[in-house]
């Protein structure tokens, strides 16, 4: 467990990664309006590390193509950090193909889920409670 | 063919041209006569001109229609009855170069002879050069001469109209290839929208409440997601579509952009940043705006090749425009076409410089020949310069390529367009309106 302990009834925290603002405003809007989390986002993706030593989320999920900085290099550097080196990471990107992320179960790479957009918030939903119950 | 207009039987090579030359023998049963279009304003020269016709010399049938001025000539050309022209250059209502151009203009596709008198020999030759197919002096007219003049001229023009057609084909191949390696990136950035969309929809469906303050934002979020994937979308079609040559007063900043559209993710997924330097007060420039955007994309993913090369990521590409007098062709193009740009002309000069690897010096020569890639097999076909080249040939300009001269790393392609063209050999025709997309932001 590398959340710092909380009460059992507190939201779980989801980090957000990925430099599309319009797709992480809504992708926020409904992860919250769920009740069971608290979002935070981050579309600059050299910002990444940062926000997640501060926040310390439960889950990540991260963009793979992002300007300057990909998915790839991002997970790398959480890897890297102590206190993130266990954060369940669910890539979410629009480069995966059918194969890699099945239609209706979900996909894997490495150690990372895999969700191909675009994604329907019940599938993703189901991928953040998969991630957390095997934290 | 790529211009169906190109293959009507007007100016397409019409029968007595074909077969019977060698001999000059023709079957007096078979072809059609040569329909001849004689613009001359004194009578005695057409009259002269029209019995020598008359002879059938070089078993040449034809029939003549006689215009004396330009209008009535450019009147008869519209009704599309004619396969050849016989041209006086000084008209009632017309002189000199203006009056080829004029008639050029009103039938691209048809072979020009022009009947120069003694003062006008000069300017006969430069009619040549500008398109026409030959020129006779009216002093010499013989029933032989002139009517082996037209045999031959309707010949070489069906095999100018050929080589066209097959350049067009090969154009568009070349585009077909580079849509295809832009396909995948293309469908990540339809993808993303369609994302937002999803989320849109999945945030709607449980029912909206109507106070809930998120709803302008959801709304929002969904619509400019469809203008976006439809922005995409339609640009790609567009890229695709099969056009002949269609040049209109363009903003170079159409195809500049779209461009950009379309290689935004191959730019993006390797951090590569693209700068303009567009000034806004440019002047049009009388492009096929699809073609030029073909030229950019072309160089464009040749920079993204190169940067890759390096592996160093990070790269970055600046694209400049500046309009200027032309001041003639740099050293490395000693190429015939840089001879339609004369120092003086308007121009306007757009660079493409990157961070890639660059030109490798034993390759400098090399790289506008056909089936020179440095690319590894299937990556490219080595036809993207040449016909990116070809393209810039057609409006009347010139494309270079040379390492950069900053003393960094990379290469350097330059584009230099007129931008008040002469009249070109290509076929001039409205382009539909393309629909504008929205800017995109760059990194």
């Amino acid at each position: 467990m590398t959340a710092p302990d909380r009460e059992p009834h507190e939201k779980h925290r989801i980090l957000l990664i990925d430099d599309e603002a319009e797709f992480t405003d809504l992708l926020r809007l409904n992860l919250q309006r769920t009740g069971r989390f608290e979002v935070a986002v981050v579309n600059d993706p050299a910002r990444a590390l940062h926000t997640a030593q501060v926040f310390q989320p439960d889950v990540v999920l991260l963009d793979i193509v992002m300007p300057g900085i990909d998915g790839g290099d991002v997970a790398s550097s959480f890897r890297a950090d102590p206190s993130l080196k266990d954060t369940p990471i669910i890539l979410v990107s629009a480069l995966v193909s059918n194969r890699e992320s099945g239609d209706e179960e979900l996909g894997h790479s490495g150690d990372k889920l895999v969700l191909g957009k675009p994604v329907k918030l019940e599938k993703l939903i189901k991928a953040i409670d998969q991630s957390l119950a095997g934290r | 063919m790529a211009d169906p207009a190109a293959t009507t039987p007007a100016h397409g090579a019409p029968a007595p041209a074909n077969g019977s030359v060698a001999n000059g023998q023709a079957a007096l049963a078979g072809p059609a006569p040569v329909r001849v279009l004689l613009v001359e304003d004194n009578p005695g020269d057409a009259r002269l001109a029209k019995e020598y016709l008359a002879e059938q010399a070089y078993g040449l049938r034809s029939s003549v229609h006689w215009a004396r001025t330009l209008d009535e000539a450019t009147g008869e050309l519209s009704l599309g009855e004619t396969d050849i022209v016989l041209l006086d250059l000084s008209l009632p209502d017309c002189t000199g170069l203006a009056t080829f151009a004029a008639v050029h203009k009103a039938a691209p596709h048809l072979p020009i002879i022009i009947l120069s008198g003694q003062s006008d020999g000069e300017l006969a030759l430069q009619t040549v050069r500008e398109g026409a197919q030959d020129h006779l002096s009216k002093n010499n007219l013989e029933p032989e001469l002139i009517s082996r003049a037209i045999r031959y001229a309707i010949e070489r023009k069906a095999i100018i109209e050929q080589l066209r057609a097959t350049q067009m084909l090969l154009i568009q191949a070349e585009k077909m290839e580079s849509l295809g390696r832009l396909a995948a990136g293309v469908a990540h950035e339809v993808k993303n929208p369609l994302a937002r969309i999803q989320l849109g929809l999945d945030y709607l469906r449980d029912g909206v409440d109507p106070d809930d303050p998120n709803l302008p934002v959801v709304y929002e979020r969904i619509e400019s997601a469809i203008v976006r994937a439809d922005a995409i979308v339609r640009e790609m079609v567009n890229f695709s579509s099969n056009r002949s040559l269609a040049a209109s007063p363009t903003s170079l900043r159409q195809p500049v952009d779209n461009a950009l559209m379309l290689v935004d993710h191959e730019l993006k997924r390797r951090g590569i940043s693209a700068h303009l330097e567009i000034p806004g007060d440019l002047p049009l420039l009388r492009i096929d705006s699809s073609k030029i955007e073909q030229v950019l994309i072309n160089i464009l993913l040749n920079s993204v090749h190169a940067i890759d090369e390096t592996g160093e990521g990070h790269g970055r590409i600046e694209i400049t425009a500046e309009a200027g007098p032309y001041r003639g062709a740099s050293l490395e193009t000693q190429d015939r076409t840089a001879r339609r740009l004369r120092a003086g002309d308007t121009v306007v000069v757009v660079t493409l410089t990157d961070s890639g690897t660059g030109v490798a010096p034993d390759k400098v020569a090399t790289v506008f020949d056909p089936f020179v890639t440095t690319k590894p097999t299937g990556v490219g076909t080595g036809l993207g310069l040449t016909v990116s080249r070809k393209i810039i040939e057609l409006h009347g300009g010139t494309l270079t390529l040379k390492n950069r001269e900053d003393g960094r790393r990379g290469a350097c392609a330059t584009i230099t367009l007129p931008v008040d063209p002469q009249p070109d050999l290509a076929p001039v025709a409205p382009t539909p309106l393309e629909p504008t997309t929205p800017p995109i932001e760059r990194p």
